[in-house]
């Protein structure tokens, strides 16, 4: 494989870089603030056995053959968090679009104000103090008095609860802090109470929370053994307190956080924030991810928003676009994120230009965690199974080397002896050399078997802040490492009308063996250089390995045959991501703040060495022994490799003017990617005599290679390799005005810029094959309103001009074989970029503290949309077309409530659901071609989303259950041609409990179950199941302590 | 390798598409032509009329579209296709290639030596006949199509489309294999109508299927399918046109089917139905001593069917005919001469070892690895094809040298029963009603003087 040096070199010093930072902490103190270029170590010392190892789980992602979803097939236990509380204190920019509106009275110029380090009261998290003070050695005796509403007797200070004005409801993790006098700092606890141990003496004290006002209260006298009462009601509106400090940030993780954000945001937004995620079983993004309102998850990873996938669901990590490891897909897998990695996800449903221009379903935007107020270092392990796997048989393949660890072995990569810079056999070989290197290959071939090992995950996150003057210097890095098996056992089958009988025909069973192993570390290090200046270094590494051994046996009535097959596959796919984020407050027209952010990323997936048999006999006249047919799909080796480098930054600033607050922004994002891919085949040699009924490892292995059997390379000149890259280039103004004290108007104009290139190549002579070059320049106008009904209800709408653009594949103008269905897919260049029309209607309701009530409605109306279509009759070729037009309609509902509502009794009980309701159509029009249906539902989209989740806290015990149920509406899995119905995937009702208990102040258990209706996956075409297969019921035991 | 040349190959293209493919070309030659005089790579597709001559070797060096027009081959060309590379005259466009006994029209492999199946990709004909899609339109196989492109596409309502006269011509080591069901064949007719014309064309270790045909009713006259790579014929999607003095012999190493017949894998009773008409055809296999562990001579599925007479099946290791899945089968079952799948007066010989019986094909149903019918079809091949009344009888036609590989004689020996015109019918109007006689070859022997049997 031609694969470039230097993005090698590149790959390694961005793992290198990652994990020396995560190599530099460790367990005890760090005196000194760690640094990101520090002491190199090998990935691989992140062994299980090493503390530092950490719980993560596995990407689930068990597709079937025919590229249909396993959902809940997961098993492991969901990251909580393992991460600290620290508060997000820079703003990505795209968050910063859900800022709020930063009130435009100056803050007090004293006392650098700490950033809100949310000692966030997860609940049944053996967290030691819910609060936290200035001082690190102030904080262990007011951790323990934060226990209980009433100070004990003989307390010298200030306590005291801090409430919403409106509702009187306590805020938790407000923040009060003293300004004169002493410097230390509380935070609230879950219903609102702080405390302060004070000498006696007379102090001033600031209070205050995010979006909301804060107060400063002076002159509260302190007087010797006796506690002062300080109750404080902070206003949610903007400008009735004189003194307003809003430099601190809530914690992004928490629920009632992000409920908050939404309260405030300029767009329609949906999200899930890691204290809810930790309640769940789900162990990556894509399993997070579809408890959000309208997400739904296909093949296990790819996101739906609003039933719209691929190129209509862009997502940012910390506000940076990330390219796909996958060669056919526009998305990013979210398996690629384990939960513990997570700080929340939040949904973006109506646009606002300073997003990204492609923007249909909506955009996912994650953030990672940053860094905890105070040290802390929590190791995790985890251990579940599932029950069609666990201590039963499954295929396997030899491995070798550290793939338990994510790491390919030797054997699975391409011979030295065979050539890279031509096709073998190209340079005039001899028959001998040619066997020589035939010979060079792994001959390994068929499916074993083994007893399937409990899954395995370890975690360890360590983080702190250490303070010095003015400025402070936060940490935290993350490692975690998961292993997990799976099996599927599909049968599968085709249809066909029979004399005008509906019939299923070409039986088969497919047995899949999956281990997946996920290796993955993050290192964030803040640095508050003032109140005002902010930098933020981040680096993210993650790579797992999926390794598929997959065997099957079948008929197959077109060629009469009676078949058995097998496939070994290994894919390793990493992400490394790198940013700088920094935020700075400027004294340009009031209160002026810049964010910026600097990102190189580079995923790579490579599969070395997928190798296929397949063997049959006739049906007709069968021999009654299996034999090498010698044909495609029957051995055969593939070797592919993907990888993908991406550049950027951003920048916005907000200038606060008296009666509008004005953003600009700029962004600029620069990827390149190259694709090489090579294939090998077994055949019979002329005049052959070879008996063909021999097993693969003999027929093709030493003794018959060169006699009856050779290899030759199949590698295609035109289309196994392509280099691409794409530019975007965009800058915005927007602007939010208040006209009434009620109405905010937020509205914004993008101008976005982009060019694409591909071009297809000769791998070993470099030569052009062919280029396609496409350029856009587009403006994008964005528009939302929001009423203030009341202080708790909001009204908001919303409509935007948004994009959607082909990815490199679709433009190519040539054909690329998906190797994982095989089949061909070809671009077309002359596609042009789809526009689309958003409107977003939507009535919320804040009804308290992490409670709310919400309706909306939206329309989207798609020009030009792109959509794949089915252009051969016999190999089901796919291409892509522009077709006439597609709508889309929904209706999302969503309520979230504390049973306490009802009797004061339920209190510890809490209930959420949402429904989604979605209608779309598309008109193929002209280009219906073999397509059985001019007119159906989007592929993918399902008609009706609902979760419903029932948790159950007691705090004081550290005791907390939730309760979830997921299911989605039958959604088209594959396309019906030739007059066949399309195939549906039938719902799937999935129920999953988690259960936490903390069992001492620092260590907890969670204990979770998944799909405990062990419901199946079910394919159907008309009547006719077409697919069906177990996932299971998965379950996890997780062990977490805190230090 | 393959685009060292290219820029001197796109002058060289140039040229040909202006349609003066006579001039003196700048290129310096490539290739020591055997028999012309001049060497020109064609590596850009071809828009108009164009004229290849015979005192010049063509050498394809992609896949090269005739977008329009006619092209023009003269009689004693020959055209050498590199690695990845096809001639392919689209809907748009017709071929006129008419070479004669003693000078046909050669396409083969561009190497000098080792010559294979599938050096290249080889000839293909696209045209606007009916097939039995959705759509009624659909992309060739065997190819990179690029969607929203039209050269790949075949297919539409003209049944009497002319895609043009292929005659005296022979196809060496051509056919591609892009993926499980999806090749290119030696020579691969899309959408064809009956005004198409071939006549004396010879395909000859082609990989995959020697012939394929998808949909349309184009004739094919004095064919000879010489050890394909998979099937000599294959046809499928709704093909129906008549064929007459067809010469199938199989590869003893990897041959499998003289004749696979498909229709619809969806729909097998969608119209149009594959039904040709086949007159006077010899089908050879490789005997029972052949290492390839079936050879099947006529199989029929998906609602194919074939009316079949005059013809010789003889020397096949494990069947003689498979009638699979209950279209076929019901075609089979109509009654009288028009039945759709109906065979008189064949020949069979040494089928499956015996000269009394051909075996019984079953046609099981499984349902989760569970066989639950043993024959759908219940049509047992071993009581019903066999038929003295049709003349479909165990008979041996006597050939000279059916089974030499490098110097094949399929004609009769003297005093053979396939040479008695009282054991054949009279062909209808529209084939040639004067051969009566059983196989392919009577009195004179049409295939000498232009084939060719080359081992590589």
């Amino acid at each position: 494989m031609s694969r470039n040096g230097l993005s090698r070199a590149l790959v390694a010093a961005l793992a290198l870089l990652t994990t020396s930072a995560l190599a530099q902490v460790s367990g005890s103190d760090v005196a000194s603030p760690p640094s990101p270029q520090g002491t190199v170590t090998s990935p691989t010392t992140a062994q299980p056995t090493d503390p530092a190892g950490t719980v993560t789980e596995n990407p689930s992602g068990a597709r079937s053959p025919s590229g249909s979803i396993a959902p809940g097939s997961e098993s492991d236990a969901p990251g909580a968090p393992a991460a600290p509380q620290g508060g997000t204190n820079v703003p990505s920019t795209d968050a910063a679009a859900q800022q709020p509106a930063a009130p435009s009275d100056s803050a007090t110029a004293e006392q650098p104000a700490a950033p809100a380090d949310g000692a966030t009261a997860q609940p049944g998290e053996a967290a030691p103090s819910e609060a936290t003070a200035a001082e690190g050695d102030a904080m262990s005796d007011e951790a323990m008095m934060a226990e209980s509403a009433e100070p004990p007797a003989g307390f010298t200070g200030i306590y005291g609860k801090v409430v919403d004005e409106a509702n009187k409801e306590g805020l938790i993790e407000a923040t009060v802090k003293v300004v004169t006098g002493s410097q230390k700092q509380a935070l609230t606890d879950l219903d609102g109470n702080y405390k302060l141990a004070l000498p006696p003496g007379k102090y001033d004290l600031r209070v205050f929370y995010d979006v909301y006002q804060g107060r400063r209260i002076t002159g509260v006298i302190v007087n010797p053994g006796k506690a002062t009462k300080l109750d404080v009601a902070l206003s949610a509106d903007v400008g009735a307190v004189q003194e307003v400090v809003v430099e601190a940030r809530a914690d992004r993780r928490a629920e009632g956080a992000l409920l908050q954000e939404r309260k405030k945001a300029a767009a329609v937004s949906d999200a899930i924030s890691a204290q809810e995620i930790a309640r769940t079983p789900d162990s990556s993004a894509s399993d997070a991810v579809k408890r959000v309102v309208s997400a739904t998850v296909v093949d296990g990873r790819y996101v739906l928003l609003r039933g719209l996938g691929g190129r209509y669901s862009t997502t940012l990590l910390n506000g940076a676009l990330l390219p796909s490891p996958e060669p056919d897909e526009p998305s990013v897998p979210l398996d690629l994120f384990p939960t513990a990695l997570l700080a929340n996800l939040n949904v973006v449903k109506s646009y606002t230009a300073d997003l990204p221009g492609t923007f249909g379903g909506g955009t996912l935007l994650i953030e990672t965690n940053t860094y905890p107020s105070q040290f802390e270092f929590k190791p995790r392990i985890t251990l579940g199974g599932d029950t069609v796997t666990t201590g039963q048989e499954r295929n396997t393949q030899p491995g070798g080397g550290l793939e338990f660890l994510g790491f390919p072995g030797s054997t699975r990569k391409l011979p030295d002896v065979i050539p890279t810079t031509h096709e073998l056999g190209a340079n005039g070989e001899s028959a001998e050399e040619l066997e020589r290197q035939a010979e060079s290959f792994n001959n390994v071939w068929g499916t074993r078997r083994k007893t399937a090992l409990p899954n395995l995950g370890l975690s360890a996150s360590v983080g702190d802040t250490l303070r010095s003057g003015n400025s402070r210097l936060g940490y935290l890095a993350t490692v975690s490492y998961g292993h997990k098996e799976s099996t599927q056992v599909n049968s599968i089958g085709r249809t066909s009308f029979e004399n005008d009988v509906f019939v299923r025909n070409d039986d088969a069973r497919i047995t899949q063996g999956a281990e997946t192993a996920n290796l993955s570390g993050l290192a964030s290090v803040g640095y508050q250089f003032d109140r005002d200046n902010e930098l933020t270094v981040f680096s993210l590494y993650t790579r797992g390995t999926d390794t598929r051994s997959v065997s099957s046996a079948g008929i197959d009535s077109l060629k009469g045959d009676r078949y058995e097959g097998s496939r070994l596959q290994f894919i390793v796919r990493q992400l490394s991501f790198n940013q700088v984020r920094g935020f700075h407050r400027i004294g340009l027209f009031g209160d002026s703040e810049v964010d910026w952010q600097a990102n190189l990323s580079r995923v790579d997936r490579d599969e070395p060495d997928t190798r296929d048999t397949l063997y049959s006999d006739s049906l007709g006249t069968p021999t009654g022994s299996l034999s090498f047919p010698n044909q495609a799909n029957s051995g055969e080796r593939f070797f592919a490799e993907l990888g993908e480098t991406s550049g950027g930054g951003s920048v916005n600033l907000t200038v606060p003017f008296t009666d509008v607050r004005l953003k600009v922004g700029g962004l600029a994002q620069v990827s390149a990617r190259d694709f090489r891919a090579r294939r090998f085949r077994y055949t019979l040699m002329r005049d052959s005599e070879v008996d063909r009924t021999l097993p693969p490892e003999q027929l093709f292995g030493d003794e018959v290679l060169g006699n009856g059997i050779r290899m030759t390379e199949q590698t295609r000149g035109d289309s196994d390799a392509y280099d691409a890259s794409l530019a975007i280039f965009a800058g915005y103004v927007s602007a939010d005005v208040k006209p009434t004290e009620a109405l905010r108007l937020v509205g914004g104009v993008r101008l976005e810029s982009s060019r694409q290139e591909l071009t297809a190549l000769d791998q070993f002579t470099g030569e052009v094959d062919s280029t396609n070059e496409v350029d856009y320049l587009d403006w994008l106008p964005a528009f939302n309103a929001i009423y203030a009904l009341t202080p708790t209800v909001n009204l908001r709408t919303g409509y935007s001009y948004t994009l959607a653009r082909p990815t490199f594949r679709e433009l190519a103008p040539f054909a690329f074989y998906d190797f994982i269905r095989r089949r061909n897919v070809s671009g077309n260049p002359d596609l042009k970029q789809t526009r689309i029309h958003n409107v977003d209607a939507r009535v919320e309701w804040f009804v308290g503290e992490n409670e709310v009530l919400a309706a909306s409605a939206f329309y989207k109306r798609f020009q030009n949309p792109i959509e794949r279509v089915i252009n051969s009759e016999g190999a089901g070729d796919m291409g892509f077309e522009n077709t006439a037009g597609a709508n889309t309609y929904g209706l999302e509902l969503e309520g979230r409530a504390s049973l306490g509502r009802i009797t004061e009794s339920l209190r510890a009980f809490r209930l959420g659901a949402n429904l989604t309701l979605i209608q779309s159509e598309i008109d193929l029009g002209s280009v219906q071609g073999l397509q059985t249906n001019a007119k159906r539902p989007l592929q993918g989209q399902s008609p009706y989303v609902i979760n419903v989740n029932a948790s159950y806290e007691r705090p004081e015990s550290g005791t907390e259950v939730a309760l979830l149920y997921n299911v989605y509406g039958r959604r088209i899995s594959e396309v019906g041609t030739n007059r066949l119905p399309d195939i549906y995937e039938q719902p799937f009702h999935r129920v999953d409990l988690a259960l936490t208990q903390r069992l001492s102040a620092a260590t907890q258990l969670k204990l979770t179950a998944a799909n405990l209706l062990d419901s199946k996956i079910t394919l159907e075409q008309g009547d006719i199941t077409i697919l069906q297969y177990r996932p299971g019921i998965a379950f996890s035991a997780t062990f977490g302590l805190s230090l | 390798m393959k685009r060292l040349l290219a820029s001197l190959l796109t002058l060289s293209s140039l040229t040909l598409a202006a349609g003066c493919g006579d001039d003196k070309d700048p290129t310096p030659p490539t290739t020591q032509p055997p028999g012309g005089t001049t060497a020109v790579d064609v590596s850009e597709n071809i828009k108009g009329d164009t004229t290849w001559k015979a005192d010049t070797v063509y050498t394809l060096k992609k896949y090269i579209f005739v977008e329009s027009g006619t092209l023009t081959i003269e009689a004693g060309t020959t055209i050498k296709g590199e690695e990845g590379s096809a001639l392919i005259i689209t809907r748009s466009a017709t071929l006129n290639a008419v070479g004669t006994a003693e000078k046909p029209i050669v396409f083969t492999s561009s190497k000098s030596e080792r010559r294979e199946p599938g050096d290249w990709a080889g000839v293909v004909l696209l045209g606007r006949a009916r097939l039995n899609v959705s759509g009624g339109e659909t992309t060739i196989e065997g190819f990179f199509a690029t969607s929203g492109n039209d050269l790949t596409k075949y297919g539409g309502t003209d049944d009497a489309h002319n895609c043009g006269t292929l005659k005296y011509a022979r196809i060496e080591f051509a056919g591609f294999e892009l993926a499980p069901n999806n090749e290119l064949n030696g020579l691969t007719l899309g959408g064809c109508g009956s005004q198409t014309n071939i006549d004396y064309v010879q395909v000859h270790k082609g990989l995959d299927d020697g012939i394929e045909l998808f949909g349309g009713t184009a004739p094919l006259k004095h064919i000879v399918i010489t050890q394909a790579d998979d099937d000599a014929l294959d046809y499928d999607l709704g093909y129906s046109g008549r064929i007459q003095f067809l010469i199938v012999q199989q590869s003893p190493t990897v041959g499998d089917r003289g004749i696979e017949a498909s229709s619809n894998k969806s729909t097998p009773t969608q119209d149009p139905i594959s039904i040709p008409e086949i007159w006077n055809a010899t089908f050879i296999g490789s005997g029972p001593g052949t290492n390839n562990p079936t050879q099947e001579a006529l199989v029929f599925n998906t609602g194919a069917g074939v009316k079949m007479r005059n013809s010789i099946v003889a020397h096949w290791k494990t069947q003689g005919v498979d009638i699979d899945g209950t279209a076929s089968a019901a075609l089979f079952n109509e009654t009288g001469d028009n039945a759709r799948l109906s065979f008189r007066n064949v020949f069979f010989w040494d089928i499956a070892g015996s000269n009394t019986a051909i075996p019984f094909a079953p046609n099981p149903v499984v349902v989760n690895g569970v066989t639950t019918d043993a024959d759908a079809t219940k049509l047992d091949e071993s009581k019903v094809v066999i038929n003295a009344t049709n003349k479909v009888q165990f008979q041996d036609p006597q050939l000279e040298a059916a089974l030499n590989l490098t110097a094949p004689n399929f004609a009769p020996k003297a005093g053979s029963a396939a040479l008695n015109a009282d054991g054949a019918l009279t062909p209808p109007t529209g084939f040639d009603t004067s051969a009566r006689f059983v196989g392919a070859i009577g009195a004179t022997d049409w295939t000498k003087g232009w084939t060719a049997y080359p081992a590589e």
